[in-house]
This record gives structure tokens, sequence and C-alpha cells, in this order.
């Protein structure tokens, strides 16, 4: 890599580097207002039973990559996607609630499963107006499903913009 | 071993806030549980592996157990899956 493509990509909030703790910085996909999982409306997410982490109410209609990994799997419905990360976090991000009963309507992917993607790629776009118009809950839990294997250390909730910490994780010793 | 077989009639088939119950059912048991559709299979205690298999409405799958409480997990396992796809 060029010095100046890391720079671009440095500010972009994209290195590749592993904080020097040796944690894996899980950034927000979303610009909105973040909140502790346990906060949203949806029970099976608020009791961790799909994992740990964090939720964000978008204001905006991108979805971008939380972190560097491999889209493990895209649902048909796009409201939600799983990501494997290099860390080894198995993250999923759910945008709404009872989204899949959309069959993919208002939701647009610009990935395919299997695919490696950088944090701050877009990975979907929804319509916005259109779900909220529609009734749809769209606060979007991000967690991870294996977070047993990890430390995690939240962020505050607040407003918070794609590439913003959400949330970091430090692998246990094993 | 213990086994059945279900075909899903969720119209959105197995997604994500049910598998996740579905796996937290799974984990309840000692006995390793796997699903499998044709020659593909998963741990049925892992959410990452079960999604991956993408089992959508119409498909048929098959719950295997093994081990000391197969029975109480195949009997749990498969009132769940009527109960839920």
């Amino acid at each position: 890599m060029s010095e100046k493509t890391s720079l671009f990509s440095r500010l972009l909030g994209r290195e590749n580097a592993p904080d020097p703790d040796g944690s894996e910085i899980v950034a927000s996909p979303l610009d909105g207002e973040s909140a502790d999982i346990t906060a949203v409306a949806d029970k099976t997410f608020a009791d961790k039973i799909l994992g740990d982490g964090m939720a964000v109410i978008p204001t905006g209609d991108k979805l971008y990559a939380p972190v560097d990994g491999t889209v493990e799997n895209l649902l048909d419905s796009r409201h939600a996607l799983c990501i494997l990360s290099a860390g080894g976090a198995e993250l999923l991000i759910h945008v709404g609630r009872d989204t899949v009963t959309l069959n993919g309507r208002h939701f647009t992917a610009h990935v395919r499963e299997g695919e490696q993607v950088r944090r701050g790629q877009l990975l979907l776009e929804f319509d916005r107006e259109a779900l909220l118009e529609e009734g749809f809950d769209l606060a979007t839990p991000v967690v991870v499903s294996n977070s047993a294997r990890f430390v995690m250390e939240k962020s505050a909730p607040g407003a918070v913009s794609p590439g913003g910490v959400l949330f970091r994780l430090l692998p246990k010793d094993e | 071993m213990k086994r059945f077989q279900y075909t899903i009639k969720d119209p959105a088939g197995l997604h994500a806030r049910p598998a996740g119950l579905l796996v937290q059912e799974a984990q309840k048991f000692g006995c390793a549980v796997k699903l499998a559709r044709g020659e593909k299979s998963a741990d049925l205690k892992r959410l990452f592996a079960v999604m991956g298999m993408n089992v959508k409405c119409g498909e048929t799958v098959e719950v295997t157990a093994q081990g000391d409480d197969e029975t109480a997990a195949v009997q749990a396992l498969e009132a769940f899956f009527q109960a839920h796809f």
C-alpha cells in the first residue's frame, strides 16, 4: 500500500492493524444513536439470546461494515447479515424488527455472500422513510454470537457515525 | 443416535431471531446436535453455522442428536421446530 493510500485509509478509520492491546474495534455500521442491547424492544435481542452487543437507531439509510472480515451469510430478505471478523468474532447485524416479513422490499445489498469486506465498506442500503412510514422499529442490533469468547468493552451510548467505536473485543485466554 | 426430519413451513425460512432461539434450545442439552440438509450439515449449537445453512421454506432438514440426553434433545427440538418453523 502506498503512503498516500495508507493515509487515506487512516483518515477513513479503516486502518487494519489491531490496537496495541490486541483488541478489535467493532465500529458503528450506521449514522444514528447507539444503545445497549438490553435496551432494545425486541426481547430476543435484549435477553442476549443472539449474543451480547449494542444497537443503533439509524438516522441514515446506509449500512457499512463494522469490521474487516467475511460476509458469511446474507439473508435473501437482505435485512440481516453475518460477518466473521478478522479477529474471529461472529457478528450478526439485524436491521429493524420483523423486517424479515418484507422479503427484501426496501433493502438493497451491495455485497454478496462469501465476499471479503473492509471496515467502512458499504454493505446495505434501505429506504428508511418508507420503513418508518410502514411502522417498523428500525433499532439495529450489532451482536457477537460467540461473545463468550471475548471481553467486550462498550462505548457509552450516544450519537454515532460509521467508523466510530461501538465496542471493543479483547479475546479471553483459552 | 436419535433423529427426526422436518419440512420448514415458515415463509421466511430459518431466519435470525428464531434461529437464535433454536440454538439456545439446543445448547440446553449435553449431547452433540446437528442440523443437516442434503450433504450439508451444521452444529446446531452455533448460530453462525445454523444461519450459514440458509434453510428456506419448503426445504426438509434432518436433526440428529448423539449422547446421553439424545432422546430428550430430539423431543424438545422437534417440538420447537413445530412451534416456530
